[in-house]
């Protein structure tokens, strides 16, 4: 964006911007808009605002996997303390960034401060995104009803209209319910959210929900439903450079042929992955193919 | 607060959906093995980054890991494992063992990535 460009905008509108490319998981486009937002309001003086845009583009880098250089400045943030809006946005910056890093410890400690700025804040919506981020740590730690507890919470505060948010949050209710045994509100919940990232053109995501859907066929002994949704969600890590998710689309593929009685297809599949993802790991397709892992492994750990 | 959390968690345990009969008897090789290779909880769990009641859960069929932590775990009990066969003479027959055993048990002395 040109000086001249950026004169003529104002904080808000650019801050919009990069919310709504956040939504539809163009997020390259969304850090221009951020950086924007940040060199607008570092232009104005305005320390609040600079906070707020800096935090906007902190998450976003640690969505990327490329937020590492921002975490002190994040911890700066959260100790100044001024707002409670900036507070619970440097702390869920900070919580998912642990999360990320699968330091549960970390990221229980943020998420609870998030939790509470948020609650200062009175705002639902926060209050949602805390609940949902507590519940993943949950989830990874394996504890599927607790979890699915924070997941519903999530829904109750979370307000319809923001579709993708609410997708992501259903996505992960549905793995739970899958878990859990209880498959026919899994399904729902699975396509629900899948057929609202579509309709909101948000195929940035639409690989969990994909994977979770593979996972749930498998489950239910549906093999070319849950190839179908792992293939797809093999392709959507391709197309955003998803290496997790490849991962996890390799593994699933793999069980699905195993379960389906294709040996070869199966051994091929859990060698692509030892390969791409576990290269000292040459007896993991034996192992895979010898074991049924499935109620070991957690997608979401 | 943290403590307080983490205790709460827990006392959520017995609530939680009995896990199928697969999973117990994967969780309770998994256990026969931990001790063959002569690890407590603690040991397991310090060498994988868990809590020892993520491994105690893990064994009762209600804790799940990552497919990295998997391999983690099956490089650790594998090569353990397979440095007490060979220290043994005779070599221990493992024909009793149930199939995961095995596989771990033909598991290499490679280690993961850390």
């Amino acid at each position: 964006m040109s000086d001249q460009e950026l004169a003529g905008a104002d904080f808000e509108s650019l801050t919009e911007r990069g919310r709504l490319a956040v939504e539809a998981g163009r997020l390259d486009e969304a850090a221009s808009w951020y950086d924007a937002a940040l060199v607008w309001a570092e232009r104005q003086g305005d320390g609040e605002a600079r906070d707020r845009a800096y935090c906007n583009r902190a998450t976003l880098a640690i969505e990327l996997g490329d937020g590492e250089a921002y975490l002190n400045e994040l911890r700066r943030i959260l100790m100044r303390g001024m707002k409670a809006a900036n507070g619970f946005r440097a702390a869920y910056a900070l919580a998912r960034s642990y999360e990320l890093k699968k330091d549960r410890g970390k990221a229980q400690f943020y998420a609870r401060i998030a939790r509470e700025h948020a609650e200062l804040a009175g705002s639902a919506q926060w209050r949602a995104w805390a609940r949902n981020l507590n519940g993943n740590l949950l989830l990874a730690g394996s504890f599927f009803a607790d979890a699915a507890r924070e997941y519903e919470e999530a829904l109750v505060l979370e307000p319809a209209a923001a579709g993708v948010w609410r997708a992501l949050i259903e996505e992960n209710l549905g793995y739970c319910r899958v878990v859990q045994g209880r498959r026919a509100d899994g399904f729902a919940l699975l396509y629900r959210a899948l057929r609202t990232l579509r309709r909101l053109g948000a195929r940035r995501y639409e690989i969990h929900p994909r994977l979770s859907l593979c996972y749930a066929h498998l489950e239910a002994a549906r093999y070319r439903d849950a190839e179908r949704n792992g293939r797809a969600a093999l392709t959507a890590a391709a197309v955003n450079d998803d290496r997790e998710g490849r991962k996890m689309a390799l593994y699933l593929l793999g069980e699905t042929a195993k379960l389906a009685g294709d040996p070869a297809r199966a051994r091929s599949w859990f060698r692509e992955l030892q390969v791409e993802h576990y290269p000292e790991s040459g007896y993991l397709p034996d192992l895979l193919l010898a074991i049924d892992v499935r109620q070991l492994v957690n997608l979401k750990a | 607060l943290l403590l307080q959390h983490r205790i709460r968690r827990t006392a959520t345990l017995p609530n939680a959906t009995a896990p199928p009969q697969q999973v117990q008897l994967v969780g309770r090789q998994l256990r026969r093995l931990r001790q063959d290779c002569g690890l407590s909880r603690e040991e397991l769990a310090a060498r994988l980054g868990l809590q020892p009641a993520d491994v105690a859960r893990l064994e009762h069929g209600d804790h799940r890991l990552s497919l990295a932590l998997l391999c983690r775990l099956v490089a650790e009990l594998g090569a353990k494992a397979e440095s007490l066969r060979a220290a043994s003479a005779p070599p221990r027959a493992d024909d009793d063992d149930g199939p995961a055993v095995k596989v771990l048990r033909r598991a290499p002395h490679a280690r993961e990535r850390r």
